[in-house]
């Protein structure tokens, strides 16, 4: 049986915590009943869950794996999907080519887990798998999708900062008082909380050890790219494991990690990532979408 | 720090907002309804049954259904089935003192020994199968029309039916109007015979056919009371008219000793008017969902019932469903219905032995589990079904009292379903 949720006090109102998407997520209520806190809690963990479960590339009985399944010949795909297709899809123009739902594959190359150095022989596999990869060459014209054959896409840039989206809307149906979604630092929030005072949430850092960076946030939403667990050394650097989908490596001077606030957590990741992929001009690209953000550059 | 689109500014932040405003959009306010959005556009389901009396019929029943989803809310739906019956089944005569044989015009007979419920063996098949279409009609206002036909060797059922749901209030309340009507036509094997004639030795027509029509109206409501709670009223109306007589059910004629004097085809009017009325409450708890109905049933024959019925479908985590079930329901007897008929005694227009119109008292218990198993989701369903019909001393000669004329009827009932989507 799955670990269920927990549900615990706060100052002001009620914390739900449970895990998904492979770390913490919690949800915070401020003037909740207990029972409305639990049951509202619940939902946001289905929905999470669901998300995840159908967006999974592991799960054989995912929507993904299905689309992924019918690599070769055209397939419909239902209305959430295309959402997020379409999402991805800006956000391969507007990187012109560097951001690839379809570059997946290209994870086998480098070690994230341990070392964080490229894999044995990967220069004549870079060379092979790179063909597996161009959204440029699916045919997508909703909600018709034409997946060339041995090709795959991996939502998983996306589903995160999507759940929370979601479970912030959901909530916010059901809730008058604040409200704070958090799935492991991609976060979003609702409502003013009493004496209009800010939600202080902390902003992982790169390094283990070092304090938390303390955020203050009134609206909208916030996510990072890039992290202390997933990177990988390049150029004999540490930075982010964002690889740019036209090469297979990570970006010239990216940075360690990049953090964002936009209206929605989706637009908030998305900007990140899309920072990251600039290497250098992460901040530069930053300035220009006029959105608050925090960079953190690769070690000395 | 101010996070408008306007005031984002960036060519990116603007082309991502966009797209995912649009994802978000559509799904915002629609809550737990956007999750039924991506539904899938075709669905099986296959479920098979198998029902065992303790001496009586079994049934097995495969049932396949294919549902094919279009854009805009349309659906067309095929249903095929295939049942095949075999045991014995009660004849309407009561258990003797003696034993007997029974023998019906075609030669075919029977024996029961004393104290033995005479039942008449048979095997049957039905195939049947069902078209629905679904599309909106206006928004707001769905119709669902619908042809089913099903055929045995002796019995030709033909149908259709049209309902309207119109949802409003914010999609709170939806109202339903159906109507159907079905034609059936009975071919009795081995003759027809005439109503309260003597079954062994009255005259049968060689392939007589008789019909009876079977038309219902619909009206309900349901009502979603709060985020957790959804109430629904069903009123049904229903009208009979034609052949209603079991062709195969008689009625015991006992002298006051005892002794069984004859066996008279049963007699039943020809015409019916049913009233249903059915409430029903779900409620969600957790994750949890309870789901209570009450229902009462009445008909000019005489028949009155209500029936309760409790489910509760526990969800321990997000994949499997256990579902305990309780049924109960007590009924009256129809105002023709006997267990026996005394010799000598004028004959009634209308008799009728079977248990099903007698006072009765039925109670089920069940469970229900169900899980995710490879693509799709398997169902397992085990039930237990005890009805009581004791027949009333006053019905049958003084000998015959005491004895269990009717025994209870004990029925275990295995489904299994399972459901793809793809």
């Amino acid at each position: 049986m799955e670990e269920q949720g927990r549900l615990e006090a706060t100052d002001s109102g009620w914390r739900f915590s449970f895990t998904c998407f492979g770390g913490p997520c919690e949800v915070t209520l401020d003037h909740a009943p207990r029972r409305l806190a639990q049951e509202l809690g619940e939902e946001a963990r289905c929905e999470a869950l669901r998300i995840q479960s159908k967006f999974s590339r592991y799960a054989p009985s995912s929507e993904l794996s299905r689309i992924n399944r019918g690599a070769g010949k055209a397939c419909e795909v239902d209305a959430e999907t295309a959402g997020l297709l379409d999402l991805a899809d800006t956000a391969h123009h507007l990187s012109e080519g560097a951001f690839d739902i379809s570059a997946g594959v290209l994870g086998q190359l480098w070690d994230f887990r341990r070392s964080g150095e490229q894999v044995e022989g990967s220069e004549e596999r870079r060379r092979s798998l790179l063909a597996r990869v161009g959204w440029s060459r699916v045919d997508w014209r909703r909600p018709r999708l034409n997946l060339p054959a041995r090709m795959e896409l991996d939502l998983g840039g996306l589903g995160k900062e999507y759940a929370v989206d979601r479970c912030l809307a959901l909530l916010a149906t059901n809730h008058r008082g604040a409200l704070l979604v958090n799935f492991g630092g991609d976060l979003a929030v609702h409502g003013t909380r009493e004496g209009d005072q800010p939600w202080r949430v902390a902003v992982e850092e790169v390094d283990a050890g070092q304090p938390e960076r303390m955020l203050h946030l009134r609206e909208g939403a916030l996510a990072t790219s890039g992290d202390n667990r997933r990177f990988v050394y390049w150029h004999g650097k540490r930075v982010a494991h964002i690889l740019d989908a036209r090469t297979g490596l990570p970006p010239d001077k990216a940075p360690r990690s990049v953090t964002v606030a936009a209206p929605t957590c989706c637009e908030a990741g998305l900007l990140a990532t899309l920072a990251l992929l600039r290497g250098a001009a992460a901040g530069t690209f930053l300035e220009e979408q006029g959105r608050p953000h925090w960079i953190r550059n690769a070690d000395e | 720090m101010q996070l408008n689109h306007e005031t984002g500014g960036g060519k990116a932040s603007r082309a991502i907002g966009k797209a995912v405003a649009a994802l978000l959009g559509g799904q915002l306010c629609l809550g737990s309804a956007a999750a039924s959005e991506g539904a899938p556009r075709n669905r099986i389901e296959f479920a098979g049954l198998y029902y065992k009396e303790s001496a009586r019929v079994q049934v097995s029943e495969p049932t396949l259904r294919w549902t094919r989803s279009f854009s805009g809310d349309r659906s067309f739906s095929l249903r095929l089935g295939f049942d095949a019956m075999s045991g014995a089944s009660p004849s309407g005569a009561l258990p003797t003192l003696q034993a007997e044989t029974y023998t019906s015009p075609s030669g075919k007979s029977f024996r029961a020994g004393a104290g033995e419920l005479p039942k008449r063996t048979f095997y049957d098949e039905r195939v049947s199968a069902g078209l629905e279409y679904t599309q909106p009609w206006a928004s707001g206002l769905s119709g669902n029309s619908g042809v089913n036909v099903s055929s045995e060797a002796d019995y030709l059922s033909l149908g259709i039916s049209q309902s309207l749901a119109w949802e409003f209030n914010r999609k709170m309340t939806t109202l339903t109007l159906g109507a159907s009507h079905n034609r059936d036509t009975v071919e009795p094997r081995g003759g027809l015979g005439e109503p309260l004639s003597d079954m062994e030795t009255g005259t049968v027509e060689e392939g007589g056919s008789k019909s009876k029509s079977i038309s219902d109206l619909l009206f309900g409501v349901t009502q979603i009371l709060d985020r957790r709670t959804l109430l629904q009223v069903n009123l049904g109306l229903g009208f009979d008219s034609g052949f209603m007589t079991e062709p195969y059910k008689g009625v015991s004629v006992f002298d006051d000793a005892g002794s069984l004097v004859g066996l008279l085809r049963e007699s039943r009017p020809d015409s019916r008017r049913r009233t249903t009325l059915l409430t029903r409450l779900n409620r969600h708890l957790g994750r949890d969902v309870f789901s209570g109905s009450l229902r009462w049933y009445h008909d000019d024959w005489g028949v009155d019932s209500w029936t309760l019925d409790l489910r509760y479908h526990f969800k321990p985590d997000l994949d499997q469903v256990w579902q305990p079930h309780l049924r109960y329901s007590r009924q009256t007897a129809a105002d023709f219905q006997r267990f026996a008929l005394r010799e000598g005694e004028p004959l009634p227009e209308h008799v009728s032995s079977d248990m099903r119109l007698a006072d009765l008292n039925s109670l089920t218990l069940g469970m229900k589990y169900s899980r995710p198993v490879l693509n799709g989701r398997l169902s397992l369903r085990l039930e237990y079904l005890l009805q009581s019909a004791p027949v009333p001393d006053g019905q049958v000669p003084e000998p015959l009292r005491g004895m269990d004329l009717n025994p209870d009827l004990k029925a275990l009932l295995f489904g299994l379903g399972y459901t793809i989507d793809f």
